[in-house]
């Protein structure tokens, strides 16, 4: 005969999992996204060589050994050196330094700029809002790298004309992004309570949405970082960045040194591969940072 | 979709008239003038007199009126230092421009879709995780690097160069394609970074739809669910992505054609650039601006087409 067996419930035991430290959580992201965390370490590295570079280096970027012309890596020079017999390890280093100066400033510059364009439009709104997006549409509209090289070619190349013009004509299009994520922050019920307790439209705007921005803010710094060194290149490689004796990057391959490559071909290997691995590395980076702090963004290409 | 397609058509007109004042703006802005530029030797009495020709000394407002006035009238102005008109050299350089940026576009949706379709096939597995990492990477790759190891490893290693001199796709179509072939090739690369992430992702917004199950359900074939039902969902977003493709192809090609020596648009701008030519650089501007505003309306439309959701909003 049928036997109905009433399973004894189990003895339940529940311990509450202990609280992390937040060093242990950060810890345990790390380790869960390798890829970024390598990318990071990748960063670091090329970024403190930079910064040490009147250290490391043997040579100043402008020393010549005019014994030793195009010459492949050795002993002597680690990297090489170029037409002139300047050591390419020197000037790749320094050029590291052109590199980060431009993507630090750059993206620090337009994402204030966006910040303070994105919140002004949420808050004030109407008219100034329509007025505002009209003209993020048309700037949208203009191709970023022609204007950006024309705008440096009438200003005259430098490196701090460089860094104004990437960053304040990347501005627009992220103010674009930041105006989304703040309207989706000022539909909230927070922003409601503080404005019902009477606080002002600056204090909602700087106490309470920017906080709330900060995921965003971060994971577009690295992304715009990564852009700008890139712009830089280009422009440099274009001869209208910063300009000599300064090493950049993209100078160092730009003119006739693509046909001093067919004679010695590691003209093109360090400057290029540094180059490579930066923006790469921050662009992972990016990504990286993006799925942890904001996944409302992913899939997106800002 | 008349409505919508009215609206839309309607907002072409103020852009385009807000572009045209940001880049006067930005000319404006700029130390010196197209007198300054000219005559860089010459006395300040010649200096002012070719400022009173250029009529440099009226008010902004009207320059800026005179300027948009012969721009509506289809006169893109003349070269500073060839006197040429613009729209001469334009039209001369713009087929190779044009076909340059037609072949890159085509390698970067079927590359860049492919790459997305394997990816979102199996999400994190192997395959996916090691092409989402080389689709940054063709994001991060600087063009004019890329085009340099193009050009200068075949000539060393198999001693290989491409032609030395340009010649037109209709003249001499097999030179023409051993140029434009590699360059366009380097030109996609990030392009179909940013393809095959945006694919990746769609598709598996796609997978995740309920007519997807249905479609299992039913017991249609998996390469039959994939394509029929989920492939073209997928692609839509990917059309407006390739609309927004057109200001990066024209950024790309300044590279491109520098590298490949390609008589194309983005070597002339970049010449006149480099010859301080104003008017020209003014009107290059604006000439790549009204294109890629109209290709993002063209591309609108055909949204609008392809899904009728769109037509709402």
């Amino acid at each position: 005969m049928m036997q109905q067996s009433v399973a004894e419930p189990a003895a339940v035991t529940f311990t509450m999992p202990a609280r992390k430290s937040r060093a242990q959580r950060i810890m345990r992201i790390l380790i869960r996204k390798r890829l970024m965390t390598f990318s990071f370490f990748i960063l670091i590295v090329i970024g403190l060589a930079s910064a040490l570079a009147p250290w490391i280096s043997p040579y100043s970027y402008v020393a010549t050994d005019t014994a030793n012309t195009l010459s492949s890596p050795t002993r002597l020079h680690w990297f090489g050196s170029d037409v002139v017999g300047a050591d390419t390890f020197a000037r790749t280093l320094y050029g590291g330094q052109v590199a980060f100066m431009v993507g630090g400033f750059a993206s620090v510059i337009s994402l204030g700029m966006a910040l303070a364009m994105g919140l002004t439009t949420v808050q004030i709104g109407g008219w100034f809002d329509i007025l505002l997006q009209r003209v993020v549409d048309a700037w949208l509209s203009l191709p970023f790298f022609v204007v950006v090289l024309t705008a440096v070619a009438m200003f005259g190349p430098g490196l701090w004309t460089v860094i104004l013009i990437l960053g304040v004509s990347r501005s627009f299009g992220l103010s674009r992004v930041i105006r989304g994520s703040a309207l989706r922050e000022q539909g909230m019920v927070y922003i409601e309570a503080a404005e019902s307790i009477g606080a002002t439209k600056l204090r909602i705007a700087l106490r309470h949405v920017l906080p709330n921005l900060l995921p965003v803010v971060i994971v577009l710094i690295t992304l715009v970082f990564a852009q700008s060194i890139l712009a830089e290149a280009f422009l440099s490689f274009l001869g209208w960045g910063v300009p000599p004796p300064k090493p950049s990057w993209g100078s160092m391959l730009s003119g006739q040194v693509i046909q001093y490559m067919y004679q010695q071909p590691w003209l093109g290997v360090f400057p290029g591969v540094a180059l490579t691995a930066t923006v790469w590395a921050a662009n992972l980076a990016g990504d990286g940072l993006r799925d942890i702090l904001d996944p409302r963004l992913r899939g997106q290409n800002v | 979709m008349a409505g919508y397609a009215i609206r839309r058509f309607l907002l072409f007109f103020p852009t385009i008239l807000l572009v045209s004042i940001i880049v006067f703006t930005l000319l404006q802005l700029a130390p010196g003038d197209a007198a300054d530029i000219i005559g860089q030797d010459a006395s300040p009495a010649k200096v002012q007199a070719i400022r009173e020709q250029l009529h440099l000394n009226d008010p902004i407002p009207v320059q800026y009126l005179r300027w948009v006035g012969s721009l509506l009238r289809g006169d893109l102005g003349k070269s500073l230092f060839s006197g040429r008109p613009v729209i001469t050299d334009v039209l001369y350089r713009l087929p190779t421009t044009f076909e340059l940026g037609i072949m890159s576009m085509v390698f970067t949706a079927v590359i860049g879709s492919t790459i997305g379709i394997i990816s979102a096939a199996k999400p994190e597995g192997l395959a996916d995780q090691v092409l989402r990492t080389f689709a940054v990477l063709g994001l991060s790759l600087p063009v004019f690097w890329i085009g340099a190891i193009v050009l200068v490893v075949p000539a060393l290693k198999f001693g290989y160069s491409p032609p030395a001199y340009y010649e037109g796709l209709l003249s001499d179509p097999y030179t023409n394609l051993r140029i434009l072939v590699p360059a366009a090739m380097v030109l996609a690369l990030s392009g179909i970074g940013r393809i095959s992430r945006l694919m990746r992702a769609t598709m598996l917004d796609v997978m995740s739809q309920d007519y997807m199950r249905t479609a299992r359900a039913k017991g249609l074939k998996e390469t039959t669910v994939l394509f029929r039902h989920g492939l073209r969902n997928g692609l839509i977003p990917v059309v407006t992505l390739l609309g927004l493709e057109v200001p990066f192809l024209f950024g790309g090609s300044v590279i491109v054609e520098q590298i490949f020596h390609i008589p194309g648009m983005g070597n002339y701008l970049y010449d006149a650039i480099n010859k301080r030519d104003i008017y020209v650089a003014m009107d290059m501007n604006m000439f790549i601006a009204t294109i890629v505003l109209m290709s993002s309306l063209t591309v609108d439309l055909t949204y609008g087409l392809i899904d009728p959701r769109m037509r709402t909003r």
